[in-house]
């Protein structure tokens, strides 16, 4: 049992070292020209564009079901028009971030890994480094980087829909007028509510791509190894956005 | 002096020692076959010499480099130098033909496109395959795969070329042309090989000298006719299946 705890917690430490070289290989290659912009735009598009419907769909039924949920509660103590604030609250700073990081993240990182992991597998990576190209350079940084980039748009058009699907049931189901909606949220919704949000979609971005990719360039034993890299990405992915939000979040409330 | 020089080389892997003291000089101009059994350690030791992989202990000279103690960044200029055809070729499947071919000129030159296009099309020609530049890798057969991954491997005119398992995986009639094409190249001159095999017929066809690797060193090193007449108990081992 004790020698199991150890080994799993050795196996741990080199996960997490790894990963840690990668990110200091990531941020060398990243700063350092030629830099990589249109593989970079290729990036964003294959990630951002081809993520818009999973993201925007999530957002929108959210958005609707927190109206549904928390007017029902608000309306016994009177309060049915505070349900814009509470669910642009929610949205903003909690939901809209998560779920967008969660479920981009689940397809996106598991697309990483698989890509990775068959290049390595039938020896592409290795033909890029006897060609003398730097594969972290072509291949990890754009990744990267435009993770770091899709994930904060697709969360702002996530937040927007939200609101908006809120603002629908709200009219439709609840008779509260949409500017009472719109202005009771402006009234109650600073910037910083948004901006802490968004800089969780960042950090959410580095973390998915950066495990994503280590995922991908580590996948060993074939196609079933492949496999089981891939679902490795998206259990760490998911499990390391749920367990940093909460350190995010308590370090924006210190903030 | 060698091209390539391999002194005391041991790597193992999982505790298992796979080279055990090997060494190994191949000399300007030859072109250097070697086999053996599967697990012999054939691939690890083209892996070592193009710098994928590290020795556990031992030198390995590449073109009058030590490449051991090097880094990725600091192993370009040897690389650049050297070319390698991967088994199943590694062709980069979102490139197009001819900008696989091309990768390595635009990784290393500042050519104009018109000279890259030029010299991707004269590679192309040299392994019989003129005109499919616009091809997708997933179109192209085996053994065509295989001759673009010796026309990327040539991009930038090597010194060397390692070739691993170069007719592997292909039907006879494609095995010889792939033999034949290393054959002519050779015969052009100018350039060592190294080429991992296990086909005994392509490596007698092509080679100046074949070494046979058993138990982590080479048990027999010569000229293509004095390898058949050895009487290392490796040796027949391997020509046994042959013969017959």
């Amino acid at each position: 049992m004790g020698t199991l705890l150890l080994q799993r917690l050795r196996e741990m430490t080199s996960y997490l070292g790894g990963l840690a070289l990668l990110l200091v290989q990531v941020v060398r290659n990243g700063v350092t020209p030629p830099y990589q912009l249109r593989l970079i735009l290729r990036e964003i598009d294959v990630m951002g564009v081809s993520s818009l419907t999973v993201a925007n769909l999530a957002a929108l039924f959210t958005g609707m079901v927190l109206v549904l949920q928390t007017s029902y509660y608000l309306g016994k103590f009177g309060a049915k028009s505070y349900v814009g604030p509470v669910v642009a609250l929610s949205v903003f700073r909690e939901l809209g971030p998560v779920l967008t990081a969660l479920l981009v993240g689940g397809k996106v990182g598991s697309g990483i890994t698989a890509e990775l992991g068959s290049m390595k597998a039938t020896e592409q990576i290795d033909a890029l480094r006897v060609i003398g190209a730097n594969y972290i350079k072509r291949l990890v940084v754009p990744k990267v980087a435009a993770a770091l980039v899709v994930f904060p748009l697709l969360t702002v058009i996530a937040d927007v829909l939200g609101i908006l699907g809120g603002m629908f049931i709200a009219l439709s189901e609840l008779r509260i007028d949409s500017v009472l909606y719109l202005n009771s949220i402006t009234q109650w919704v600073v910037l910083h509510d948004l901006m802490s949000g968004l800089s969780k979609t960042v950090v959410f971005g580095l973390i998915i791509s950066l495990i994503a990719c280590h995922n991908g360039l580590g996948a060993t034993g074939g196609t079933e190894g492949l496999g089981r890299a891939t679902t490795a990405t998206v259990v760490t992915a998911s499990i390391s956005v749920i367990v940093s939000d909460f350190f995010l979040t308590k370090l924006f409330f210190l903030l | 002096m060698p091209v390539i020089e391999l002194v005391d080389v041991w790597r193992g892997f999982d505790g298992r020692e796979v080279l055990r003291g090997l060494g190994l000089a191949v000399e300007p101009n030859e072109t250097l076959s070697i086999f053996g059994g599967s697990g012999a350690g054939k691939s690890v030791l083209l892996r070592l010499i193009a710098g994928l992989i590290k020795p556990d202990r031992g030198s390995i000279r590449v073109l009058g480099e030590d490449i051991v103690l090097l880094d990725e960044g600091a192993l370009v200029p040897v690389r650049r130098r050297m070319g390698f055809v991967f088994q199943g070729a590694a062709l980069f499947d979102s490139l197009s033909v001819g900008e696989n071919v091309a990768y390595p000129m635009r990784e290393h030159t500042r050519w104009p496109e018109e000279e890259i296009r030029a010299r991707v099309a004269d590679r192309l020609t040299t392994v019989g395959l003129p005109g499919i530049e616009a091809y997708e890798p997933a179109a192209l057969s085996g053994g065509m795969k295989k001759r673009v991954g010796i026309a990327r491997a040539l991009a930038l005119a090597p010194e060397v070329v390692l070739y691993d398992e170069p007719t592997a995986g292909l039907d006879p009639a494609n095995a010889r042309m792939v033999s034949e094409l290393i054959l002519t190249l050779k015969q052009q001159g100018g350039r060592s090989a190294v080429v991992v095999t296990h086909d005994l017929p392509c490596a007698f066809m092509i080679s100046d000298r074949v070494a046979v690797l058993a138990e982590g060193r080479i048990a027999a090193i010569g000229p293509p006719d004095e390898i058949r007449r050895s009487e290392l108990q490796e040796v027949q081992d391997f020509l046994g299946g042959v013969r017959r």
